[in-house]
């Protein structure tokens, strides 16, 4: 079989770019191919061993796929998240142009398929010269477009990107809807899928929303938020879908606890009553705010039905805001979001087409 | 009697006994012989030789004799190895009042778990640990460290709270106020409430029972215990923790989940106890109770020397809903002849500010015999003349001649010491400083009487279904991690017993919406569905009265746009086209799970106002069909049902099958945690309900 280059972009962040690009790897793997990884324009979105700034999403890919290239290879350019127009200022821009073939050809050498993972959207990089569908005709690579649905509009999203890539005399090898609401899978299938059809668009895949996916465990939020474990943990595995504050009374308390699905419950400690409630009503974790510690009866009810107890410094709206910046986010040998990835990529998207 | 090794023993050993008097161990050493204690009693301590004349031993198995009872209080740590002991010499059971258990949180936690592990492992019972002991004053036996020991009586008293427990023993002794016994439950790790209420439910020198709680351990069997109890005594309960505050100061006394006050007041509903509001209204029922028969009905004769008092008893029965009669035309007569013209012969009868012992047992002798009397409450004011000893005499004698209506006394003003209310409390006539309170007692009696005559009638035969569909639709959302059902799965579920509902589809499109109107037949509803939208009327979720398909089809994209402006964050499952039904009486049934007692029925006012007017009534389920028609009757919508203004009365025994139908549900579904048909709407006498709404969420 002749080596495969896919390009997997998208228009905007969180469209579930890495879904794909995990799915695809594995696979690939699967079927026995050498699988290979790069990303052309990356953004710096975490700081390396090295104290360098680095694209998380590289990082996984390469501890996923165990690749060998220095992760300067695997993405030679990083930009800044908002700032980052001095660097290039008085550079020759098509040094950068030529590093990043360079740096393909090194990353593509051996490989059965090379998986190159897009920028936020099309156009980033046009600057360096280095758009999108410049840079697939140079790789020789097809383009699949991922899009999170979110309402009818996504189909003037797709078309754009059709008309932008025909600008460049490539064309859209396919597009995968992503993130789609349980409640519009219907209409998808009868509206969406046969309207893309007729304009020529190939559509590869219907990925439906999945909460497991963007769903946290308690040990993910006690790393993102720190803090003191005083009880339950045993069930630092619970799996976290619904945030709720607990500030209400005791009554409503219980109330807004029974309809909750897997809910982590933030509170003071010194609603001891919250605390009950929510460890009787089955919550996943249950945060406590404000450095206050809670009364010491609760703890071994808590132990008893695995439900962490993390005690925090900040008070509840910071915590709010800690845990849900993690939400969404696929980590580094995060073993469960890797086979839920892989499994409803399978399932949903027709991936033989695209291999 | 259950529990004799608690209530009767013949031998108590106290482990921990000690000479130093400040100790916990020498002050219940001491209480139990001040108590006169006439079985064996074992001091046990290694570094004394005798107490307070006993012989010390330095362990419970030099203890020469069997011991049923282990009173021990030693330093938490060394209780599990004592109850080891314990339980090797063949002690029946123990009674731990050390503290430092699971109320100091975790490792006191484990420290009681492998005390329960001990005492299960030899068959002990166990009471506490934390606790202050136990009292049988019929056993002489106050095996407690409570500052006083208490009178002998006939009330028995049941405490959650230890420190509470002895305040009310002194206070009860300065009453004279008189207990058969007294316990403090402590943390209940194996000995818990229910098991000293059946116990004491057969003590036959117990007439009374008072409990103190603030929440149950075991919620059904609590039911049932109390449930055979309330019919041999009657219980009074005081249930701490009934406002917010209250709830959120339950938890971290007691350090679990204080019941919700609405469970627990359904729950005494149903077993039969009657509740009492506070530690006064307590006590005063505990007294009416302690010597006094059961009220036959709620006919209250009252009888005064003073205008003013006889008015406000009789504004606090009829605000209780008790009666006060007329007597018989011939026994007005007859009194016209021996009461001063002046007197007032209605009731309640005024025998005048200078009436002598004589006037009072004309009256009080009257209303002993006449059938249109079931109480009978005796208002005393100090006046001039009062002979307040001769009057009480005259009622004692009476009570002793006419032993089947209580008689509560109202003796105004008067000092606990004076001979006047030492006469009625040797008696025990129960006595009250206020009118109210009296009212209060005389009403509780009534309710007695009627929990004695409550049928024995057993929840209706359930319906025969094939829940298959049920339990896969429960199963499918479960799966799928939702805790809320669609209007359609509920719907599943209201059909598979029966529940009628109009016809209704879900549309997710616009010329869909059309189809199913089209297929229903118009006029229909159309109604936005979203789980994050609780109240559809609030942001113009439902439009009624839709004649044609054009309107259906435009009113899709109506609703829709609404919605989006209104809630931009709510996901749009689709939209409900239903069958338009005519106009009925608005009503409301739901459950929910309660954690402790579980499913618990709701009924009320239905429609977009129940949640303002609060007009709901509450049954703990399996519900008979007699329960549910009270639910119904409790409720001010009860009164539009019958029908007001010329209305046709409602199809009440349609709602009592939707009662009873829920209350199935929730019985055979253990995943529904709550239920909910808002609104209920009911049709003209036998034209039936159709469930306009159901909203059904399942646990995790």
């Amino acid at each position: 079989m002749a080596k495969q280059e896919i390009y997997i972009v998208s228009t905007n962040e969180l469209a579930g770019k890495s879904i794909v690009t995990i799915g695809l790897a594995l696979k690939a793997k699967d079927q026995g191919r050498k699988v290979g990884y790069f990303k052309p324009i990356g953004l710096g979105s975490a700081v390396s061993a090295e104290g360098e700034i680095v694209d998380q999403d590289v990082i996984t890919m390469k501890q996923i796929l165990g690749l060998e290239h220095d992760i300067k290879i695997l993405c030679p350019v990083i930009l800044g998240r908002d700032e980052f127009l001095e660097e290039y200022q008085r550079a020759d821009v098509s040094k950068y142009s030529a590093e990043i073939v360079e740096s393909h050809k090194k990353a593509s050498e051996d490989k059965d398929v090379v998986l190159i993972e897009g920028p936020p959207n099309l156009s980033v990089g046009s600057f360096l010269g280095s758009p999108v569908p410049k840079l697939a005709i140079e790789f020789g690579a097809k383009i699949l477009l991922v899009s999170h649905l979110e309402n009818d509009l996504i189909v003037d999203e797709v078309f754009q990107v059709q008309d932008y890539c025909a600008k460049w005399h490539v064309s859209l090898f396919g597009v995968i809807l992503n993130r789609i609401p349980q409640e519009k899978t219907a209409r998808v299938e009868k509206m969406v899928k046969p309207l893309l059809e007729a304009m020529g668009i190939r559509v590869l895949g219907l990925i439906p929303e999945n909460n497991m996916l963007s769903s946290l465990t308690a040990n993910e939020v006690h790393e993102a938020i720190g803090g003191e474990i005083l009880a339950g943990k045993d069930g630092l595995d619970n799996i976290i879908q619904t945030l709720l504050v607990g500030a209400m009374t005791t009554e409503s308390a219980a109330r807004y606890f029974r309809k909750a699905a897997s809910e982590l419950v933030i509170t003071g400690g010194d609603r001891t009553d919250i605390v009950f409630a929510a460890l009787e009503a089955g919550a996943s974790a249950i945060v406590l705010t404000g450095n206050l510690r809670p009364s010491v009866k609760i703890l071994p009810r808590a132990d008893d039905l695995r439900v962490p107890i993390i005690l925090v410094p900040y008070d509840t709206y910071t915590t709010l805001r800690m845990i849900q910046k993690i939400v969404g986010r696929i980590k580094p040998l995060d073993k469960r979001r890797i086979d839920i990835a892989k499994k409803i990529f399978g399932e949903h998207v027709d991936w033989e087409q695209i291999l | 009697m259950k529990l004799d090794a608690f209530f009767k023993p013949r031998s108590i050993a106290v482990v921990g006994a000690s000479r130093d008097q400040e100790k916990v161990g020498h002050r219940v050493f001491r209480n139990i012989i001040d108590s006169g204690f006439e079985g064996n009693l074992y001091p046990i301590n290694p570094n004394t030789a005798d107490l307070l004349g006993y012989k010390c031993f330095k362990s419970i198995l030099e203890a020469p004799g069997e011991v049923d009872l282990a009173v021990i209080a030693v330093p938490a740590k060394i209780v599990p190895g004592i109850s080891e002991e314990c339980g090797r010499k063949g002690v029946k059971g123990i009674v731990v009042i050390s503290a430092g258990f699971s109320e100091t949180g975790r490792d006191g936690t484990e420290l009681e778990r492998k005390l329960v592990n001990i005492c299960r492992k030899y068959n002990v019972r166990m009471q506490g640990p934390n606790c202050l002991g136990i009292i049988n004053t019929r056993h002489h036996m106050n095996a407690s460290f409570a500052a006083a020991n208490p009178l002998p009586g006939n009330i028995a008293f049941v405490s959650q709270s230890g420190a509470l427990g002895s305040s009310i023993l002194n206070w009860t002794i300065q009453n004279y106020l008189g207990f058969t016994s007294f316990v403090s439950l402590g943390n209940e790790a194996d000995l818990d409430a229910a098991d000293f209420i059946e116990a004491l439910a057969d003590d036959e020198n117990t007439r009374v029972i008072g409990l103190y709680i603030e929440g149950v351990k075991d919620g059904k069997r609590f039911m049932n215990v109390a449930n055979e109890a309330s019919r041999k005594k009657p219980i009074i309960a005081l249930k701490a923790g009934t406002t917010d505050v209250g709830m959120r100061a339950v938890s971290s006394h007691t350090g679990s989940l204080a019941g919700s006050d609405t469970a627990f007041s359904a729950a005494f509903k149903k077993a039969g106890i009657l509740r009492a509001r506070t530690l006064g209204e307590l006590f005063d029922l505990v007294q009416a109770f302690e010597a006094q028969p059961v009220a036959k009905g709620k006919s209250v004769l009252v009888i005064t020397n003073g205008g003013g008092p006889g008015i406000l008893a009789a504004d606090a029965c009829e605000n209780l809903g008790l009666e006060l009669p007329s007597l018989e035309v011939d026994v007005l007569r007859k009194l016209r002849d021996s009461l001063p013209p002046h007197a007032g012969l209605d009731n309640p009868v005024d025998v005048l500010g200078d009436a002598d012992e004589h006037r009072y047992d004309t009256v009080l002798d009257i209303g002993l015999r006449s059938d249109k009397v079931d109480a009978i409450m005796i208002i005393l004011t100090p006046q001039a003349m009062t002979p307040a000893y001769e009057v009480a005499a005259a009622i004692v004698e009476a009570r002793e001649r006419y032993a089947e209506k209580p008689i509560t006394a109202v003796f105004m003003g008067f000092d606990e010491d004076s001979p006047a209310i030492r006469r009625l409390r040797e008696a025990k006539i129960p006595n009250y400083s206020f009118p109210e309170s009296a009212s209060y007692a005389l009403r509780a009696m009534y309710d007695y009487s009627l929990i004695l005559r409550m049928p024995s009638e057993k929840p209706p035969k359930p319906l025969r279904v094939d829940d298959k569909s049920v339990k896969e639709t429960i199963a499918k959302a479960r799966q799928e991690r939702r805790r809320g059902l669609t209007i359609e799965e509920a719907s599943v579920i209201a059909e598979t017993y029966g529940i009628p509902m109009p016809k209704a589809f879900m549309a997710r499109g616009r010329k869909e919406a059309g189809e199913i109107a089209d297929a229903i037949g118009y006029p229909v509803v159309m109604k936005i569905v979203s789980p994050e939208i609780m109240h559809k009327t609030d942001i113009g979720g439902v439009i009624l009265d839709l004649g044609t398909r054009e309107q259906v089809e435009r009113t899709y994209g109506r609703l829709r746009r609404r919605t989006r402006l209104s809630m931009p964050q709510a996901r749009i499952l689709g939209v409900l086209v239903q069958q338009m039904v005519p106009l009925g009486k608005e009503v409301i049934v739901g459950a929910i799970r309660d954690p402790q007692f579980g499913p618990l029925m709701m009924f009320g006012l239905g429609g977009i106002y129940v949640n303002f007017l609060r007009d709901v009534s509450y049954r703990l389920c399996p519900l008979t069909r007699s329960e549910a028609r009270e639910m119904i009757e409790e409720t001010k919508a009860y009164v539009l049902l019958r029908g007001v203004r010329g209305e046709p009365a409602s199809d009440i025994a349609s709602i009592i099958d939707t009662i009873t139908k829920i209350s199935q549900i929730m019985s055979s579904h253990e995943e529904i945690v709550e239920m909910e048909i808002n609104p209920l709407c009911v049709y003209e006498e036998r034209k039936g309900c159709l469930a306009l709404d159901i909203r059904i969420t399942i646990s995790q």
